[in-house]
């Protein structure tokens, strides 16, 4: 007898982590592309502080946020901006959750490039992909009006896609627009014309595909298929040979961390490198779908029965291996089938009474 | 401890049965029999399976004891043992499970116990207002068909007759038992009119897990606002799943 899996749920289970993928690595493009576009755009005077900045709340509670800008267009008052990139949020209690997060930025941080660790005045800003905007903007509005949710500092909201140019084939642009908030009273006008008419910049020009190649994890965790993707078309390469197939988890990480991690993920105190347990939960995913064996710590890895499209395969196989053991919750919290843990039972010895269980 | 039998057919099957949802449990050698209840990782099913120690030609064990183990493992050996073949299964220093497979060929395993927390195994008890006692036959049909429309599928007692709906945007699907099959059904109902949703994949995968038990009976009981139970009974184990509800969307 065998488990079979509903062919329909594994479809949607695995498109989903398709998804996820693509909006990770996109996730990673927005973040490498505003930062080569504002480079590039000096008279902008805005600077990437960088993806790993840890800015601090008086109460000393860090604060990590995908993006930090300071903006110094006016040569007297620096603004600084931390953005939440959000590359999918799944439902309106997900967006509501996230908005929440956010009020934790409406005290004065320190943490900025400064002299002093602060700067003079600062907005925060929530960056949902496209696809999600509207939901966003829906719910941001209700909840301030209904005092649910309340900002003290100026809420900007930049909306991110990734667009395939219709003029060149390869061309990919990314663009970024504020389409809620304002930016006119914090005296920023070229930055705020800028971010209100939307920033456009081609993801394919050649140094951002270098930067891109060098920088394959920001500090959120990726979903395990992208890891496991990384893993094998970039890092197994370098481990293994014909006579040897182990691999560790921190040999993954250092490779991760040496040649993976370039820009974003470095920081002074090398914090938020590529975190080892990202690489055990990838590694020891590879060998639940029988793609890999544990031997004693170290991984080997069966490089055989590989499908071209390594993306589609590793979703596939994780989906229908999650769906087996009933791992995948998602699925079971968006159909709000509650967790038996939720009621009160009394209980009673497995050998007792077989009639025990009686219509009451 | 040893356990013994003739047949590995009870133990394959049960196997078989648990190896759908969970990955690694805690085996209950008891006094009694072997059983195993837990939770799968998602914790919307809970499974309880028991086999009592009569079913084997040979079972001794001192008190309840409790053995950690990864199922895969258990469950590859017994898939593999045909109609013929014995076995026996005893500890090793408390530390390995040792099998032994006879047939036309002698085989020995031995595989390592893992380290899970002791617990106490114990079945949970609800207070239904409403059993039904089903033929699996008729209620894999409908499960099987009901997956066709949606994911989430009602179960309504109306009149003291049960009925089942599935309803996505789209798409709507209702089945009732025949007039001619009734008879197979008995419903014990104190709850008045009501329904309650659960989650197709699962019940699918319960249903696909016993599909080789065509004549197995299931008891259902239910209630609003309350988990499932089907209890599957034959002569050689009974096994229980339970499954969380939907919440209500209001």
């Amino acid at each position: 007898m065998k488990f079979t899996i509903d062919p329909e749920h594994l479809n949607i289970v695995k498109s989903e982590k398709i998804r996820d993928v693509d909006r990770y690595y996109q996730s990673l493009q927005c973040i490498l592309g505003l930062k080569f576009y504002l480079e590039k755009n000096k008279n902008l005077k805005t600077k990437f502080i960088g993806a790993e900045v840890i800015l601090k709340r008086p109460n000393d509670e860090p604060l990590n946020p995908d993006m930090c800008l300071q903006i110094d267009d006016n040569n007297s008052k620096i603004l600084g901006v931390p953005i939440e990139l959000k590359s999918s949020l799944s439902d309106e209690n997900d967006v509501f959750k996230n908005l929440q997060e956010l009020e934790r930025y409406n005290d004065k941080l320190s943490g900025w490039n400064t002299k002093s660790k602060y700067v003079d005045d600062e907005v925060t800003v929530l960056s949902p992909y496209l696809e999600d905007v509207g939901r966003v903007l829906r719910v941001l509005k209700e909840s301030i009006k209904d005092k649910k949710l309340n900002f003290t500092k100026e809420i900007l909201i930049w909306q991110w896609s990734l667009v395939p140019s219709l003029k060149n084939p390869n061309q990919e642009n990314l663009l970024i627009q504020q389409i809620y908030g304002d930016l006119t009273s914090k005296n920023v006008p070229v930055f705020n014309k800028c971010i209100s008419d939307g920033i456009k910049q081609d993801i394919n020009e050649m140094q951002l595909i270098i930067e891109k190649e060098r920088n394959l994890f920001t500090n959120q965790e990726p979903p395990i298929e992208y890891t496991m993707m990384v893993m094998w078309q970039n890092i197994f390469g370098q481990i293994l040979n014909q006579k040897n197939n182990l691999v560790s988890v921190e040999e993954v990480a250092d490779i991760v961390n040496d040649y993976y991690t370039d820009n974003l993920m470095k920081n002074p105190n090398n914090e938020y490198k590529f975190k080892k347990d990202w690489a055990k939960k990838a590694l020891e995913m590879l060998v639940n779908i029988n793609m890999a064996k544990n031997k004693g710590g170290r991984y080997e890895i069966k490089l055989s029965c590989q499908s071209k499209n390594v993306k589609s395969y590793f979703c596939e196989k994780v989906a229908s291996y999650q769906i087996k053991k009933g791992l995948h919750r998602d699925k079971l919290n968006k159909n709000k089938i509650q967790s038996l843990k939720d009621f009160k039972h009394k209980e009673k010895d497995l050998f007792e009474d077989e009639n025990s269980q009686q219509v009451m | 401890m040893k356990i013994a039998n003739k047949s590995c057919d009870i133990i394959k099957s049960v196997l078989n049965i648990v190896n759908s949802f969970l990955e690694e449990t805690v085996i209950l050698f008891s006094e009694k029999g072997i059983g195993i209840a837990d939770y799968d990782l998602s914790k919307t099913v809970f499974i309880s399976v028991i086999v009592k120690k009569e079913k084997f030609e040979e079972y001794n064990t001192e008190g309840d004891l409790q053995v950690a183990i990864k199922l895969k493992n258990i469950h590859e050996i017994f898939n593999k043992t045909t109609e013929n073949e014995s076995f026996s299964i005893s500890l090793e220093d408390d530390k390995r499970l040792l099998i032994n497979i006879n047939g036309e060929t002698v085989r020995e395993y031995s595989l390592p116990l893992i380290d899970l927390e002791y617990k106490d195994i114990k079945e949970p008890v609800y207070e239904f207002k409403t059993s039904i006692l089903i033929p699996f036959s008729i209620l894999s049909q409908i499960i099987e068909n009901a997956k066709l429309i949606g994911e989430n599928i009602k179960f309504i007692i109306s009149e003291n007759k049960i009925s089942f709906d599935v309803s996505e945007t789209n798409k709507k699907g209702f089945f009732k038992i025949a007039e001619d099959s009734n008879s197979r059904i008995k419903i014990e109902n104190n709850g008045g009119n009501f329904s309650s949703e659960y989650y197709l994949p699962s019940l699918s995968g319960i249903i696909n897990s016993l599909s080789d038990k065509k004549d197995i009976t299931c008891k259902m009981y239910f209630g609003e606002n309350l988990p499932l139970k089907l209890e599957f009974n034959n002569n050689d184990f009974k096994v229980s799943f339970y499954l969380g509800p939907k919440i209500e969307s209001n």
